[in-house]
């Protein structure tokens, strides 16, 4: 699979709007066994969970509080879920 | 971070399986690789079929001054597979260039990893002596432990291994809406080639930074 230059062109802006809207995400990243929770763009994470629900609790209401978004990743880094509470940006 | 080698001293030979079980390993080592200012070089990244494999192979060892060997396939992955010999063979082609190669090739440097520690042992004992690293099937401690060995032997100073594996949850949330943006489906998504995915990397590291 090879992308034209305009595809890479819209990729490129893309990119640079994710990492714009970005600093404000919290996330629930796996961690040596346990989940923490962290917002994007902040120096270091706000708190560890051994239990995954307790994390994904504790950064739903940071997310709420924010205006922002929930994402709730995978072992290995991907994406299981996806929430907002921002005003500008809703997901399916 | 510390970018600025160049050329043969920048280059990181990656030699581990393509399979899907270890799609989620080789994204996450290419993430950390790239990270930590090398540049990941892989045996797919040139597409020539009038070029045979081992050719490629003997290039991309003479041409980079690090390389990471993931062994962990040596071993069936389940019962009526085989297993893969083509990582332990071109280990042992990376070896051999320090032993027999020009004076430069003797200063490289190598990381071996397994999924278990002392596993290697029943199959490869030559190599006992050497310090082998565990990642366990683990996408987070293969990063940690390739950023302190890539902090060891290239002397940069590295961000810490849970920035690194955060930056990458960071930079799959946010491929997945891309990808998601252009109509790719999960299949499509899969069967992305490794040296295409090294691109979103690199295309998500100048769109940031």
């Amino acid at each position: 699979m090879r992308f034209t230059e305009a595809e890479r062109a819209e990729i490129g802006a893309l990119l640079r709007k994710a990492g714009a809207e970005g600093k404000n995400r919290v996330h629930v990243i796996s961690s040596r066994g346990g989940w923490r929770v962290r917002r994007e763009g902040a120096q270091r994470a706000r708190r560890a969970f051994l239990a995954k629900d307790q994390a994904i609790a504790y950064g739903r209401e940071l997310a709420k509080r924010l205006k922002s978004e929930l994402v709730v990743h995978t072992r290995d880094a991907g994406v299981e879920a996806r929430e907002s509470f921002s005003e500008s940006v809703a997901y399916p | 971070m510390t970018r600025g080698l160049e050329g043969f001293e920048s280059s990181l030979f990656i030699n581990c399986p393509f399979d899907g079980d270890y799609l989620p390993l080789l994204h996450s080592l290419m993430f950390v690789i790239f990270e930590c200012g090398l540049q990941p070089r892989l045996a797919s990244e040139e597409v020539d079929s009038g070029r045979v494999r081992i050719d490629k192979i003997r290039d991309l060892v003479r041409s980079c001054r690090y390389s990471i060997h993931d062994i962990s396939r040596m071993e069936a992955l389940a019962p009526g597979d085989e297993p893969r010999f083509n990582m332990p063979f071109e280990l042992g082609l990376d070896l051999g260039c320090r032993y027999y190669g020009a004076s430069r090739l003797r200063d490289k440097k190598c990381l071996i990893l397994e999924k278990e520690r002392y596993r290697y042992q029943r199959v490869l004992s030559d190599i006992s002596g050497n310090d082998i690293r565990a990642h366990g099937g683990d996408p987070e401690t293969l990063v940690l432990e390739v950023r302190n060995w890539l902090r060891t032997v290239t002397g940069m100073i590295l961000p810490s291994g849970s920035d690194l594996w955060d930056r990458f949850n960071y930079f799959r949330e946010e491929l997945a809406l891309i990808l998601l943006h252009l109509r790719y489906s999960e299949r499509d998504v899969q069967a992305l080639e490794p040296v295409e995915y090294l691109r979103f990397i690199g295309d998500w590291k100048a769109g940031l930074f």
